[in-house]
C-alpha cells in the first residue's frame, strides 16, 4: 500500500511542473532534476563551486570536448551500437593532423586530420553494416588499431610547438565567446538539424529502432549506417584538432580512457541501448551532470578513489529516474486517452 | 499454501460481498462437473477494466472455444489461468477445490499447460532439449548430469504419438515455423496436463497439418483432457469446438454449445456489429502490372506468373512452399538468383532492392508486421510517410507540417482513426495493418503485395481490410496476395497460383475455384 501512495504523490509533483501539458519538459525532467540536485548539493557543500571562474572552467574548458565526443557516442547508440573507438579516433586524427601541420602547413593538416577521422568512422561503419560485425567488437578492434597506428606514426615521440593560428582556434575568443564553446555550439546546431530535420537523420533513427523494418521501407540501411559512423568520426577529428590547439602538443596517449566517460554521459542522459532512443539534448544534460560532478568531487577534496564509485551511482540513479518517469508518462497518456475516448 | 489465508484476510473487506456468488458458482459446477471454473473474474490494468464479471468454465473431454476480437480480454483471462498475472477479484476452482494461481509453476502443479501464440523456443537448442526445458531428466546415479538419451527417446515417443515426424535431435532453428509450432505443442502435451490452453495454434499451420493437430486434439479429448481453444478462424472452431464462450470488451456476451450457434451469430456477437461479406466483381484491366519469368531463389525455382492491373492474384500453398520468399525476392528484400521481372511492361534492370522497388511503385505488406512492416517506437505518422520520404522531400529537408498533413490524409484513406501520434506497438493488429497499408498508399504504389494480410486480425478488422483490397483493385492497382486461408483466397482472388516445394504447380481461374481444389493442389 505504501508503495502505491508514493507513486501517486510523485505523479502529482510531475503534474505541477508540467503545466499546459507540455511533454517537452517532462521528457527531460529526470535529467533536469538530477542536474538541479547536483548543482544545489555542490553549491552548498563544495567551496568555490558556484564561483564564476570555476563554472567558466567547467563550461568552457571541459564540457565542449566531452560534449562533442558524446554527440558521436549518441549517434552510435541511436543506431543500436556502441563506439569504443572514439578515443582512439580522436588520438589518431590529432596525430595525423599534427604531423601534416608540421610538414605541409595548417590547412593541409586540418584537412588530413578530418579525413583520417572520417575514414576511421567509415571503416567502423563498413565493418558493422557490410561485414555484419557487432558494433561492440568492430569498434573495440578499431580502438586498438587506431591507437596502434598513433604509436607507429609518432614513432614513440611527442610533437609540439604548433602555429599560433591553431592555438588561437581553440583558446581564442570570438565576440566575447570562447571559440571552443562556439565550435561545440555550432556543431551541435548542425548535428541537431541533420538528425531531426532531414531525411538521413530520420533514417538513422529508423535503422536504430528497427533495421529490418527500415530496410523494408526502402531505407538504404547499409549506407545510412556508414553515414552515421562517418558523422561520428568527423566529431572525433574536430575534437582532436581543438584538443591539440589547447595542448599545443600531440602524443598517442591523448584521450586515453575517455570512451568510458562518454558512455557514462550518454547513459546519464537517459539513452536506451536498445537503439533509436537517445538524442543530443539528453546527452547535453548528461555531459553537464557528469562534468559538474567530477569537478565537484575534486573541489570537495574527496579522494579521486571515490570518483568512479559516485559516477556509477549517478548512472544507476539516472536510469532509475528515467524508467520511473517513463512509467508515469505512460500512465498519464493512458488516463488522457480514457478521458478522451471513454475506453481503450 | 501458507500465504493463502493472509491474502484472503487482506482482501476480506470486499470478498464478503462476493462470497455468496462464489457459493452459487460451486453449486453450478457440481451440476455439470467442470474441471476448471473461473467465477466473476475482474481485472484492471492501470485503471482500465479489461475483464468485468467474467465467468468461464472448461469441461473434461471437451473443447471449450474462447472467441473475441483483439483486445476483448481473451489473453488476459488465459494469463490469469496460467499464472502470468493475477486477477483483482474472483475465484478459480479446479475440480471442486478453490485454487490460488500465482505463478506459472502453480499453474503447472494444477495441471494447466498453455501453448502461447508466439513461439518461445530456444532456437539454438535441439527439439528434445526444448521439450524438456526446465524438467530435464537426470541420470540416476550422477547428480547434475542430464540424461540426453532418455529425453531424446521420450521426445520421439511423444512426437510419434502426436503423429508428426520430427527428429528430436534436430536444432530448432533448422525447423520450419509450422514444425516449431508443433514442438511448442509437444512441450505441453508431454506434461499430460488436465487443462490445455491453445492460443491460435494453427496460425502458421497448413490445412494438412491442421487436420493432424485436430486428430491429436480429439485423442486428448478421449483421454479426458479439457482443452481451451483460442482462434480467429471460425471454420476451425466449428470443426473442433464443443462449447463456445465469446468475449466482447471484457464481458461474456455469448456462452453456448457449438452446435447451437451459427457463424453469423458469432461474428455479430464478437464485433458488436454485422460484418458483411464482401462481394467480388473482377475489375482486371488488360495491361500487366507485374510479370515474373523463370525466377530462381533461395526456396523457389522457375517461377513464372503475371498480375494484371486491377486484378487480385492469390499465391497459395503450404507453409514453407516458398511463397513468402518469392514475393520478398520480387520486392528486393530476399535473394533472387536469376530470372526477369517486368514492372508495368518494363524490364527491371539490376538487382531488385526495396528502395528501387518503392521507386518503381511496388508496395509490400509483410507477414511479420511488427518486425518488417512497421518501425516500433516511431509514431504512426512517421511510419506512414517513412517509405515516401525521398519523394515527399526531394531536398532531403523535412517539414513537420507537410509530413503530418500527408500522414493524416492517408490515415483517413484507410479509415485509421486512432490519431497519428500514437505509437504502433499500442495498436491492435487490425489498426497496425491499416498503418502499413497507409504507408504504401502514401508512396502511390500501383502493385501491392500482401503477405498474409489478416494474420492475427479479428473478424471485423479483417472484413475492413478485405474491402480495402477490393477497392484498391477497383482503382486499377495490381494485387498479389499471399495467403494460407482458403476462405480468404476464395473471397478475394480473381486468379490463383498454387505453389508446392518452391514451384508454381497450378493456376486456377476464379470460375474453377473451390476450397477443396485449392487444398487438393497444395498437397
Amino acid at each position: 500500500m505504501s508503495c502505491r501512495y508514493s507513486f501517486e504523490r510523485t505523479e502529482k509533483r510531475v503534474m505541477l511542473v508540467n503545466v499546459n501539458k507540455k511533454t517537452v519538459i517532462s521528457a527531460y525532467l529526470p535529467q533536469l532534476l538530477l542536474l538541479a540536485a547536483v548543482i544545489l548539493f555542490l553549491g552548498r557543500e563544495a567551496e568555490g563551486f558556484l564561483t564564476l571562474s570555476n563554472l567558466r572552467n567547467v563550461l568552457v574548458m571541459q564540457v565542449p570536448f566531452l560534449f562533442l565526443l558524446s554527440m558521436g557516442m549518441t549517434i552510435s547508440v541511436v543506431v543500436k551500437g556502441l563506439d569504443l573507438s572514439i578515443g582512439a579516433n580522436m588520438a589518431l586524427s590529432s596525430c595525423v593532423a599534427g604531423l601534416v601541420i608540421k610538414s605541409q602547413g595548417m590547412a593541409a593538416g586540418i584537412a588530413a586530420g578530418i579525413l583520417a577521422g572520417c575514414l576511421l568512422g567509415a571503416v567502423n561503419g563498413l565493418l558493422i553494416a557490410k561485414v555484419k560485425l557487432p558494433a561492440f567488437i568492430a569498434t573495440y578492434g578499431m580502438d586498438w588499431i587506431g591507437k596502434g597506428l598513433c604509436y607507429v606514426l609518432m614513432m614513440g615521440t611527442t610533437a609540439y610547438g604548433f602555429p599560433k593560428a591553431l592555438r588561437e582556434l581553440s583558446s581564442g575568443e570570438t565576440a566575447g565567446i570562447s571559440n571552443l564553446l562556439l565550435a561545440a555550439g555550432i556543431i551541435y546546431g548542425i548535428y541537431s538539424f541533420i538528425l531531426y530535420h532531414t531525411v538521413p537523420g530520420r533514417n538513422i533513427y529508423a535503422i536504430g529502432l528497427n533495421l529490418e523494418g527500415a530496410r523494408f521501407s526502402g531505407v538504404m540501411a547499409d549506407r545510412t549506417m556508414i553515414c552515421a559512423y562517418i558523422m561520428n568520426g568527423f566529431l572525433a577529428a574536430v575534437t582532436g584538432l581543438l584538443y591539440i590547439g589547447q595542448l599545443d602538443a600531440v602524443d598517442p596517449t591523448i584521450a586515453e580512457g575517455w570512451n568510458i566517460k562518454l558512455i557514462a554521459a550518454v547513459l546519464i542522459g537517459g539513452a536506451s541501448m536498445s537503439g533509436g532512443k537517445a538524442d543530443l539534448n539528453h546527452t547535453l544534460l548528461g555531459v553537464l551532470i557528469l562534468s559538474f560532478l567530477t569537478n565537484g568531487i575534486n573541489l570537495l577534496g574527496i579522494s579521486s578513489l571515490w570518483q568512479q564509485l559516485v559516477i556509477g551511482l549517478v548512472i544507476i540513479c539516472s536510469i532509475f529516474m528515467d524508467k520511473f518517469s517513463r512509467l508515469i508518462l505512460e500512465y498519464r497518456e493512458k488516463q488522457n486517452w480514457i478521458k478522451r475516448e471513454g475506453s481503450l | 499454501m501458507n500465504g493463502k489465508p493472509d491474502a484472503e484476510a487482506a482482501v476480506s473487506g470486499w470478498i464478503c460481498s462476493w462470497k455468496q456468488d462464489g457459493n452459487s458458482g460451486v453449486h453450478d459446477m457440481k451440476e455439470c462437473q467442470a474441471i476448471l471454473e473461473m467465477n466473476h473474474i475482474y481485472k484492471q490494468y492501470s485503471g482500465i477494466t479489461v475483464l468485468e464479471d467474467v465467468t468461464f468454465r472448461a469441461y473434461p473431454g471437451e473443447v471449450q472455444v474462447l472467441l473475441g476480437a483483439n483486445g476483448a480480454g481473451k489473453s488476459t483471462l488465459m494469463n490469469i489461468v496460467s499464472g502470468v498475472t493475477a486477477c483483482d477479484r474472483g475465484r478459480i476452482y479446479i475440480g471442486d477445490r478453490e485454487v490460488c494461481i500465482r505463478s506459472a509453476a502453480d499453474a503447472a502443479r494444477e495441471g494447466i499447460a498453455m501453448i502461447h501464440q508466439e513461439l518461445s523456443l530456444f532456437q539454438e537448442r535441439s527439439v528434445y532439449q526444448n521439450i524438456f526445458m526446465g524438467n530435464e531428466r537426470m541420470k540416476k546415479n550422477l547428480p547434475f548430469w542430464t540424461d540426453s538419451k532418455r529425453m531424446e527417446e521420450e521426445s520421439r515417443k511423444v512426437l510419434e504419438e502426436m503423429g508428426f515426424a520430427i527428429n528430436p535431435g534436430e536444432t530448432v532453428k533448422n525447423l520450419s515455423i509450422a514444425q516449431q509450432q508443433i514442438v511448442e505443442i509437444a512441450k505441453a502435451v508431454w506434461k499430460r496436463a488436465d487443462i490445455l490452453i491453445m492460443d491460435e495454434p494453427t496460425s502458421s499451420l497448413t490445412e494438412a497439418e491442421v487436420a493432424r493437430l485436430f486428430c491429436l486434439i480429439r485423442r486428448l479429448k478421449e483421454q479426458g483432457c479439457a482443452i481451451i481453444y483460442i482462434s480467429h478462424k471460425l471454420d476451425e472452431l466449428f470443426r473442433i469446438g464443443d462449447r463456445i464462450t465469446v468475449l466482447f470488451q471484457g464481458k461474456v456476451c455469448l456462452e453456448e454449445s457449438m452446435k447451437q450457434v451459427t457463424k453469423e451469430q458469432l461474428v455479430k456477437s464478437m464485433s458488436g456489429k454485422e460484418v458483411q461479406r464482401v462481394k467480388k466483381v473482377s475489375c482486371a484491366l488488360p495491361q500487366e502490372a507485374l510479370r515474373a519469368v523463370n525466377l530462381n531463389g533461395r526456396r523457389f525455382r522457375d517461377c513464372s506468373f503475371y498480375v494484371k492491373k486491377g486484378e487480385i492474384v492469390a499465391l497459395t500453398g503450404m507453409v514453407g512452399a516458398g511463397r513468402s520468399e518469392l514475393v520478398k525476392a520480387i520486392f528486393g528484400a530476399d535473394a533472387l538468383r536469376s530470372g526477369d521481372i517486368y514492372l508495368f511492361g518494363k524490364r527491371v534492370s539490376g538487382r531488385p532492392s526495396p528502395s528501387a522497388s518503392i521507386a518503381g511503385r511496388i508496395g509490400f505488406l509483410p507477414e511479420e508486421r511488427k518486425q518488417q512492416g512497421l518501425i516500433m517506437g516511431m509514431d504512426v505518422g512517421k511510419n506512414i510517410v517513412q517509405a515516401d520520404l525521398p519523394r515527399l522531400f526531394p531536398k532531403r529537408i523535412l517539414s513537420r507540417k507537410k509530413e503530418r498533413e500527408t500522414a493524416r490524409t492517408f490515415a483517413g484513406e484507410v479509415m485509421y482513426t486512432q490519431g497519428i501520434q500514437r505509437l504502433p506497438e499500442k495498436l491492435s493488429g487490425g489498426n497496425q495493418q491499416k498503418v502499413v497499408l497507409a504507408k504504401w498508399l502514401c508512396t502511390d504504389s500501383d502493385l501491392l503485395i500482401f503477405d498474409e494480410p489478416t494474420k492475427g486480425i479479428d473478424a471485423a478488422a479483417r472484413a475492413e481490410i478485405y474491402q480495402q483490397i477490393l477497392d484498391l483493385a477497383g482503382k486499377g492497382k495490381g494485387i498479389l496476395l499471399v495467403s494460407s486461408d482458403p476462405a480468404e483466397v476464395l473471397q478475394l482472388s480473381d486468379r490463383v497460383y498454387v505453389m508446392r516445394e518452391g514451384k508454381i504447380c497450378k493456376e486456377l481461374a476464379r470460375s474453377e475455384l473451390t476450397a477443396n481444389k485449392i487444398v487438393a493442389s497444395e498437397l
